[in-house]
């Protein structure tokens, strides 16, 4: 199966747009919201800056990597 | 009764068809010795190379001198350790957890007998690492730093943050081995994006045979070697290399990458039908752990008030396979010390069984369970003298 190109969440295998799709409905604004949800950055972390690069971009605040 | 059904893939794993038939020639026909100077010995070495670079891909690393095969993960650990420590010199400061492997707290104990300060990071109540008191030990740390983590826990599979642990080392100035015995061939493990400076793997907990381990060294960390007397592995590991084996681990390393993302997703999917079907029917049935962040194919689910030692057996007669606990810890009524690290309830302790899914897991096994185990509880319910009524 090959990896799809925007995979972020190398541990779970949860991709950019799945992430994207996830803030955006559920209105989520932290990294733990999301791993709740989908368990991406619940591993390794070291997706954790780039989970907090898509909820910044969305919701235009500032995320803390490893805050939550 | 059906066939066996398999639900202990963290203990170990049935060897890969693929594997297997990859390692037979160097039983049957190219059995020679790498070191030997003729054509048939030496000719060996070539298969040896691919092996390495096999691994080294599964591990994200382009340098295959990287890796030294061993003949086990427990043996990688202790090399790791051992190694790095009489590398370093002196007493390093040694920083662990208190969930690890007994291979990784064997050598822990080793150094703090020899007068190394140990500190072994607590974690909480679901198995999350206590980062404050990790940052407490790295305040206080002022020499030199030599630090073991697990990828992932072995019983409960929680994984730690090991990016983030391993910038807090390498920040104090560490060397940060993990052990990865249980994520390799579960989790994508790069050691590009995650630089770890050592890390174990274990060839039999992803469909290689037993008897064979291999330990990545980041170039440019110092290492001692624990076995002496022979060139072999660039004279980090002295013994004539266990060629067939080598060569199972690689093609093994080989499937795992290949596989990895539909063996995961599948396994997640199996281990989260199992856990559900199960805490929807088996009374006091309490999950170890937090659902987000373990392994895919992990769930550790504790039976209130019942001795996981009576479930297991109980499981055992109709052919399904489960730990209840670190394998080499069965048979001890020892509660885990994963779960007593967590301060699982007392209640809780005994009865943990861990179901560990696997490639060849199927979807009837799962039935199976679920359709059995409901009945193996209340049965076990009546027995329990901790249940009075």
């Amino acid at each position: 199966m090959p990896v799809p190109l925007d995979l972020v969440c190398r541990c779970f295998f949860v991709t950019e747009s799945e992430i994207t799709e996830l803030v955006t409905e559920k209105n989520f604004t932290s990294i733990g919201e999301v791993t709740e949800a989908c368990s991406a950055g619940g591993g390794c972390g070291s997706c954790r800056p780039d989970i907090a690069q898509i909820i910044s971009t969305i919701t235009g605040k500032e995320v803390d990597p490893f805050s939550d | 009764m059906q066939n066996m059904v398999y639900l202990d893939n963290n203990a170990t794993t049935a060897v890969a068809p693929e594997v297997l038939e990859a390692m037979l020639p160097f039983f049957e026909t190219q059995w020679g010795n790498p070191s030997s100077l003729h054509t048939f010995g030496s000719g060996t070495k070539r298969h040896i190379d691919e092996a390495r670079e096999k691994v080294a891909a599964l591990l994200g690393t382009a340098d295959p001198s990287e890796i030294i095969f061993t003949s086990c993960g427990s043996e990688s650990n202790n090399m790791a350790l051992l190694g790095a420590a009489s590398a370093i010199g002196g007493t390093p400061h040694v920083l662990t957890s208190q969930v690890e492997h007994s291979a990784v707290l064997g050598p822990c104990n080793k150094l703090e007998k020899d007068g190394c300060r140990v500190d072994r990071v607590p974690v909480d109540g679901v198995g999350y690492l206590d980062l404050n008191v990790l940052s407490e030990a790295l305040t206080e740390s002022n020499g030199p730093l030599l630090a073991s983590f697990m990828w992932a826990n072995n019983e409960t599979g929680m994984i730690f943050p090991i990016a983030e642990l391993a910038e807090k080392i390498h920040e104090a100035g560490g060397v940060l081995h993990t052990d990865a015995v249980q994520a390799t061939g579960k989790l994508s493990i790069n050691v590009q994006d995650v630089p770890v400076d050592m890390l174990s793997i274990s060839g039999h907990k992803l469909h290689a045979p037993k008897g064979v381990g291999a330990l990545y060294v980041r170039r440019g960390t110092r290492l001692d070697p624990l076995m002496l007397g022979g060139h072999q592995e660039r004279a980090r590991r002295a013994g004539t290399e266990n060629v067939p084996y080598i060569v199972g681990l690689g093609k093994a390393c080989e499937l795992a990458l290949e596989r990895l993302e539909a063996d995961t997703c599948r396994e997640a999917q199996q281990r989260d039908r199992l856990e559900s079907g199960i805490l929807a029917t088996c009374k006091g049935a309490v999950v170890n752990g937090v659902p987000a962040c373990r392994l895919p194919n992990t769930t550790n689910i504790s039976f209130e008030h019942l001795e996981g030692e009576g479930t297991l057996l109980m499981l055992d007669d109709i052919g399904v396979c489960v730990s209840t606990g670190a394998a080499c810890e069965s048979g001890s009524i020892e509660a885990s010390h994963v779960l007593k690290a967590m301060n699982v309830p007392r209640s809780q302790m005994q009865g943990a069984i861990r179901f560990s899914v696997g490639r060849y897991t199927t979807e009837a096994d799962i039935d199976y369970v679920l359709e059995q185990l409901p009945s193996i509880i209340e049965r076990q319910r009546v027995l329990s003298p901790h249940l009075s009524d």
